[in-house]
């Protein structure tokens, strides 16, 4: 994944967070999921403005996480999400 | 003689069906099936011209793997689309029309209407079996295969509002679940025409024993999300039904229920009223 890509939320995506967790649905299949804190932290992070970049060094900074754990792992749930339509990538 | 017209009241939300173009036969049967819900004509009410019509299958039903309903929301126009049925409903005119094939019936339609009314008054049509049980309102809820079908048969000694779906309404700062003509898998059961106060909310797992746990607030949330039909396929829909559903989990407690195959279950649900002082 380019890590100089900038995650938006899909237009046919619904969030909330509600206690600490996102709530995800995805409208065009009404699934609807429920995020662990940090991809709910993640989500929160992904505005269309911030780079996946920027969002690993969050990541970093706020989680007892290494660089490379947290590039590892925020590329893979942005893969995830990618994959199923939750964000698009610019 | 058969009348030309039938009103339906569900959740006291009022639909008059226009049947001039439906046969004496297609009428008895809609009065049959809905008895309990008409209410006399009321002229304010929105109205839907319903016709039978033959021709070809609006969706083929050949080679159809699952039942197909397709709808659509497009401002205040509600689209919608089955194999026997097709129609519209204009929310701003008042106004709707449905065809149906010979073979068709008109339940799909009104389901996918009442949705969308009961969103639009902060309510939710909800895949659920609701029991009025000493003068509150209990919800079951969950998907397909979950026991909504079999906490019904076990609560035969109660009143019974359907196995399948119930509407959430909000009344003030309460919610009442109210019965609804639409049927899951007790066709003969009766269509209770009646409402309660909302007393607790369950969703459902199959266990070996009966128990209760609690949810957290946002898998509460999302549970119930996921068993409101027809209306999440719009993000601004999806949205307003997330709120409704947190604005729901806050106000009336959400376990799950555990439970096995008798009606034990009951006691579980008494004293669990009971500690909470209800």
């Amino acid at each position: 994944m380019d890590l100089s890509k900038r995650p938006t939320p899909h237009p046919q995506v619904a969030a909330r967070v509600v206690d600490g967790s996102a709530i995800v649905i995805l409208a065009d299949t009404a699934e609807v999921n429920v995020l662990n804190p940090v991809g709910t932290r993640v989500w929160e992070l992904i505005d269309g403005t911030r780079t996946v970049q920027d969002i690993v060094q969050h990541i970093v900074a706020e989680y007892a996480v290494s660089d490379a754990q947290a590039a590892q792992d925020v590329q893979s749930f942005l893969q995830t999400l990618l994959d199923a339509n939750a964000i698009t990538l610019h | 003689m058969l009348e030309n017209r039938i009103t339906l009241s569900i959740a006291d939300w009022s639909l008059n069906l226009s049947l001039d173009e439906c046969d004496a036969p297609a009428r008895s049967r809609l009065l049959d099936r809905y008895a309990a819900f008409c209410v006399p004509y009321q002229p304010d009410a929105p109205t839907v011209r319903v016709r039978v019509e033959s021709g070809a299958d609006f969706i083929p039903i050949a080679g159809a793997a699952v039942w197909q309903i397709r709808t659509a929301r497009r401002d205040q126009r509600i689209e919608f689309e089955s194999h026997f049925e097709r129609g519209w409903f204009d929310r701003a005119a008042g106004q709707g029309d449905l065809t149906l094939r010979p073979k068709g019936v008109i339940e799909n339609y009104l389901r996918v209407l009442y949705a969308w009314f009961a969103l639009e008054h902060n309510s939710l049509l909800l895949h659920a079996c609701g029991i009025l049980r000493d003068g509150r309102g209990y919800v079951f809820f969950g998907p397909s295969g979950s026991g909504k079908t079999t906490t019904a048969l076990l609560s035969a000694a109660h009143t019974i509002l359907s196995d399948d779906l119930v509407i959430i309404k909000r009344i003030g700062q309460e919610f009442h679940v109210c019965g609804v003509p639409f049927r899951g898998d007790l066709p003969e059961a009766p269509r209770t025409n009646a409402s309660a106060k909302l007393g607790g909310l369950f969703a459902l797992a199959k266990e070996t024993r009966h128990y209760l746990t609690p949810l957290a607030l946002p898998d509460a949330v999302a549970q119930l999300a996921r068993c409101v039909p027809f209306v999440m396929g719009q993000p601004e829909h999806a949205r307003r039904v997330t709120d409704i559903c947190f604005d729901l989990a806050q106000r009336v407690p959400v376990r799950t229920l555990h439970f096995r195959r008798d009606d034990g279950f009951w006691s579980v649900i008494d004293d669990h009223q009971l500690a909470r002082g209800a």
